[in-house]
């Protein structure tokens, strides 16, 4: 399998004090493509932080993370915006929709800073808003909307320009049961489709149950890394 | 994609929005107006100061000068051929000026007598009607003069003056017109009398202070070919100290500017700081999806260029009309405020804004730039925002 991400003797530090606080240590993992994998474990176990590393939001401190071939360190902060803008999505907890638009908008908006002209733009939000389930909303402001639809507009608004690298950080902890199910089937199915590499941040058992690759992360050093072959997806 | 991006934020934020970009709107017209009644000042002064007093320049007695009244008895002298050719072919008109003291209703008053030829064109004054035989000497006065001694159109008084052989002597006046002057220099403790009957009083036959030059004519075109007792002082020359007067009216006028556009641009930059702490999480959400730091900092600066456009949109709406009525019909001065008192010619009782088009646009495009900056400095900051930092809600 290709490898999308690369990640070599990574540590992270933060610096508390006069002091520094190892959020990762002598991080070792590759992912490949059309992976559907989770970070797992408590929280402060540097979950997060590895995510936002691939996602190019943030440096490692030592050690080599390669992203679709980029080493993330010699990335510009213009280099690195372009990656996440044409490879990587983002799906958060709070969702983090753009308050004044609406869900068409919102869909659209990656789109928009990638340049496509207005016809593919809408094509592509109405291809993946049906998708999602949300045809009959495209005009509504994420206030009007409930949390599992939310959601749903972030994985489309995620998930709309066909990204390599999908990154999700606890996705459903917001989320009930039933929407946390149909969420995860939604990123099973779009996995399976588009063959984008999902990677979750969690410690959701429900989450836990449709990962293919669960990476235990305890206090900041991966513990395990299995396969898990008995799951919903 | 910025502008769209921006106007949802900006009308987004709601009344918010619209307060500022009202506040903003009035700082805008008052600006305007305020500079527009200072124009009006300055160019009503100086336009009143030539029609009345300078004209195009002054030929004039070298020892003269006006902040000395002791020194008039001296500094006269007769026209030469020169002079009185160029009197002749209306291009200057010649002005003697001396001290007196006037007697209105038995008191006394330290005036300055001018003598002038009725029939002068070169200043706009109305002495023509110092040609009406009235069987003494007509004079006329200006408005304030005639307040401050209770002389009106018709009155007799007595004037006396020290001759040239220092003898006192004295006669009666009357009263031929009294005039409505912009320019209180020419009005205050001023009487203004036929050259000649001037001339006749101190038996100083042609001769003048100062020869009062048309606008056309270029006074340095005789220089050097008169008496070394004559010098040119040129329009620029005149207006100096009004010059410096309009000057310090200015720097009046830029603390006012200040003040009306430091109101507006608090609310803005107060605007400005407020959003960027309160969509932090916002900043991150943009930066996930591919915004880079420039692209956020322009966001944040065109959002506040908003506030101006916006602002000059509404001002337009309402301020036009408000400008354009003030400028037709002015507004009157409160009572018993006199423009005198501050030392600035050419306003009387109503004073007119004058608003044109270059000042307009000026302020305009300066007060933008102003509230652009002010929306920039802020949003400065976003680039020392790091994206994981923002989508917590910290700032780095």
């Amino acid at each position: 399998m290709q490898n999308v991400i690369e990640i070599r003797n990574m540590t992270k530090h933060y610096p508390v004090g006069t002091g520094k606080f190892t959020a990762l240590e002598d991080i070792n993992l590759q992912f490949g493509k059309g992976e559907f994998a989770g970070l797992v474990g408590p929280s402060g176990s540097g979950k997060t932080t590895l995510l936002n590393i691939v996602g190019t939001l943030d440096n490692q401190s030592e050690g080599e993370v390669a992203v679709l071939g980029n080493d993330i360190r010699i990335l510009s902060s213009r280099q690195a915006a372009d990656m996440r803008s044409e490879h990587i999505g983002f799906i958060f907890q709070t969702y983090n929709l753009l308050p004044h638009y609406t869900v068409f908008e919102n869909v659209e908006f990656p789109l928009i800073l990638l340049k496509y002209p207005a016809k593919k733009r809408s094509d592509l939000v109405m291809e993946v808003l049906e998708m999602v389930g949300l045809t009959d909303k495209v005009k509504s402001k994420p206030a009007k909307l409930s949390g599992g639809q939310c959601q749903r507009v972030a994985i489309a608004r995620a998930m709309v320009k066909k990204p390599a690298i999908l990154l999700a950080d606890e996705p459903t902890a917001n989320l009930d049961v039933d929407n946390s199910h149909n969420i995860l089937q939604l990123m099973v199915k779009m996995n399976k489709e588009m063959n984008t590499s999902f990677i979750f941040s969690t410690h959701d058992e429900k989450v836990i149950r449709y990962l293919r690759r669960k990476i235990n992360l305890l206090d900041g050093k991966v513990a395990s890394d299995t396969e898990q072959l008995n799951n919903d997806a | 994609m910025m502008l769209k991006l921006a106007l949802k934020n900006f009308f987004g934020a709601g009344l918010r929005t619209w307060l500022n970009i009202l506040v903003l709107s009035i700082a805008f017209v008052a600006i305007i107006w305020l500079q527009g009644i200072f124009v009006s000042f300055s160019s009503r002064a100086f336009d009143a100061m030539i029609a009345e007093e300078i004209g195009g320049g002054y030929i004039q007695h070298k020892e003269y000068d006006p902040y000395d009244p002791t020194s008039l008895e001296e500094t006269f002298a007769p026209l030469c051929e020169i002079l009185l050719d160029i009197q002749n072919r209306e291009k200057a008109t010649a002005m003697l000026i001396y001290p007196a003291i006037a007697y209105p209703a038995g008191r006394m008053h330290n005036v300055t007598l001018r003598g002038i030829k009725p029939e002068q064109t070169i200043l706009e004054l109305p002495t023509e009607k110092m040609a009406a035989d009235l069987g003494v000497v007509p004079v006329m006065i200006g408005s304030r003069m005639s307040r401050s001694t209770s002389l009106s159109e018709g009155d007799r008084f007595m004037i006396r003056w020290r001759d040239r052989r220092g003898a006192l002597d004295a006669k009666e006046f009357e009263v031929a017109a009294v005039m409505s002057l912009e320019n209180q220099s020419v009005d205050s403790g001023q009487i203004w009398m036929p050259l000649s009957d001037l001339q006749k009083m101190l038996q100083t036959d042609n001769a003048a202070t100062i020869m009062v030059l048309s606008t056309e004519f270029d006074g340095q075109s005789v220089m050097g070919r008169i008496a070394d007792d004559w010098i040119l002082k040129t329009q620029y020359d005149l207006t100096e100290d009004l010059r410096s007067l309009i000057a310090m009216a200015d720097i009046e006028y830029y603390v006012f500017y200040i003040i009306f556009l430091l109101l507006a641009l608090i609310s803005i930059f107060d605007t400005q700081i407020l959003a960027l702490f309160r969509r932090r999480k916002e900043m991150g959400t943009l930066m996930s999806l591919g915004m880079t730091r420039h692209q956020l900092i322009g966001l944040f600066t065109f959002e506040g260029g908003l506030y101006a456009l916006f602002a000059l949109l509404l001002g337009a709406v309402y301020g036009t009309p408000i400008l354009i009525w003030t400028a037709r019909n002015g507004f009157p001065l409160p009572e018993g405020m006199d423009m005198d008192s501050f030392g600035i010619p050419g306003i009387t009782d109503t004073i007119y804004p004058d608003y044109r088009f270059s000042s307009i646009f000026s302020t305009i495009i300066l007060s933008v730039i102003i509230v652009v900056i002010v929306s920039y400095l802020p949003a400065r900051r976003i680039a020392r925002l790091k994206p994981t930092d923002a989508l917590r809600g910290k700032w780095s």
